[in-house]
């Protein structure tokens, strides 16, 4: 090779071979190679040299035993059990939560928080529900995309085992879409109300089991109302002032009780 | 709720454990054995871990372990040189080619063949390897590119049935 500076070393020759690079990185490396057959040509010896040795490698086990299978079978059974354990335990922990919950709620009354909580970090979900919100902004002003305004609480609650909260009956329905999520159904409910606006009420599956309290999370132009009850969480989103949208979660929240 | 698919990685298992001990019967006790180790620590696996890369460590811990305490032993496995089960029905020019570079490979030093191995036959990335084996990315990389060399150095020397046998036209001059 020239004495010029070049920045294909043969580490990079190497994860070239063995499949390691990202796509530019792969181009960068075949510029290079193709303006330089002797290191081209070893490359290429390289890679027969690695499939060969997959190929030779590859042969059948002839001391294969039973038992050896059996002690794999073994240990696929105790790691399926122990994430069953996990979830169990999982479970439990949710109970606690839940009965600690109830205990709060007979002693504090109903769980209403008047103030807003600044929390620190709110869900994965809010973002995704702020996300979706944004999107309902979108589709409102495209008039192909329609909109479906049926709203039935309880087909909801048979397809998606998810109970929604009563609508103030101010609350005037735009649109409604259960859309899949990682942790089964959710259900995004577009709301035009008299003191908000245009408003976006989620209903989601997090992935676990919970109690939160309405919280705020705030964000530039858009803010989140968010509660859980069990396994479904709820978030209200929209453009109004942030006090606003917490005492309306506060008040669906109340209607699930 | 997704299973853990453990059998399904016996392939996996047996082709390196054969290309640490290089040897098919200790092979099959060295898989043996990391499974039972993997049973008994079963906890120490991280959720959402990759199984096959977890196990691939057993299997590595446990051929070091006994290469520790095996010193003599493992002088004989030195020597024992090639696996003695065939594979591959190929062609005459093929499997003569096919055992050369075999017994290239199960000639490295055994760091150089694991590294090599978890890399270029198990498809691990470089990452992967490194924990597998418990050595800092670099060294890895480095125990790679020294495989590699060697390889291409032994090819050179390799007997002349599995040299190239076009020439460069004007080569004769």
């Amino acid at each position: 090779m020239t004495a010029i500076v070049d920045p294909v070393t043969d580490a990079d020759l190497d994860a070239y071979v063995d499949d390691q690079l990202d796509v530019a990185r792969r181009i960068e490396v075949e510029a290079h190679l193709a303006a330089r057959p002797e290191v081209a040509a070893r490359v290429m010896s390289d890679l027969r040299t690695r499939d060969e040795l997959r190929v030779a490698l590859a042969g059948p086990f002839g001391m294969a035993r039973p038992a050896t299978t059996e002690a794999a079978r073994r240990l696929e059974r105790a790691m399926a059990r122990g994430r069953t354990l996990a979830v169990l335990q999982r479970a439990a922990a949710a109970a606690v939560l839940v009965a600690a919950g109830w205990l709060a709620n007979g002693i504090f009354g109903p769980i209403a928080v008047t103030k807003v909580v600044a929390s620190t970090q709110p869900p994965a979900y809010v973002e995704d529900a702020v996300r979706a919100h944004r999107t309902t902004l979108v589709r409102e002003t495209m008039p192909s995309q329609r909109e479906a305004p049926g709203y039935d609480a309880d087909e909801i609650r048979a397809a998606t085992a998810i109970v929604m909260p009563s609508l103030p009956d101010d609350w005037k329905i735009r649109d409604v879409q259960v859309y899949p999520s990682q942790f089964g159904p959710s259900v995004e409910v577009a709301v035009e109300t008299r003191d908000l606006g245009l408003v976006s009420l989620f209903a989601i599956r997090p992935g676990r089991f919970d109690v939160v309290k309405p919280t705020v999370a705030p964000s530039d132009d858009i803010s989140t109302a968010y509660f859980q009850i069990g396994e479904v969480a709820y978030a209200v989103v929209g453009r109004g002032d942030a006090g606003n949208l917490d005492h309306a979660a506060e008040k669906l929240a109340r209607t699930l009780y | 709720m997704a299973r853990f698919d453990i059998v399904g990685q016996l392939g996996s298992l047996r082709r390196y454990a054969r290309s640490l001990t290089r040897d098919s019967a200790d092979a099959e006790d060295l898989v043996h054995d990391a499974l039972v180790r993997a049973y008994e620590r079963r906890g120490t696996f991280r959720p959402g871990g990759n199984p096959r890369a977890w196990l691939l460590a057993i299997v590595h811990n446990i051929f070091i372990d006994r290469m520790r305490s095996r010193r003599s032993e493992a002088a004989r496995i030195e020597q024992a040189g090639l696996v003695a089960d065939q594979s591959m029905p190929a062609s005459q020019d093929h499997s003569v080619r096919l055992s050369q570079v075999r017994e290239a490979f199960l000639s490295l030093p055994e760091e150089q063949r694991s590294a090599l191995h978890l890399v270029a036959i198990e498809g691990l990335s470089y990452q992967q390897a490194a924990e597998v084996i418990g050595v800092p990315l670099g060294t890895l990389m480095s125990r790679i590119g020294r495989a590699r060399a060697a390889l291409r150095e032994m090819e050179e020397g390799a007997p002349l049935k599995a040299r190239p046998r076009l020439r460069i036209v004007g080569d004769d001059q």
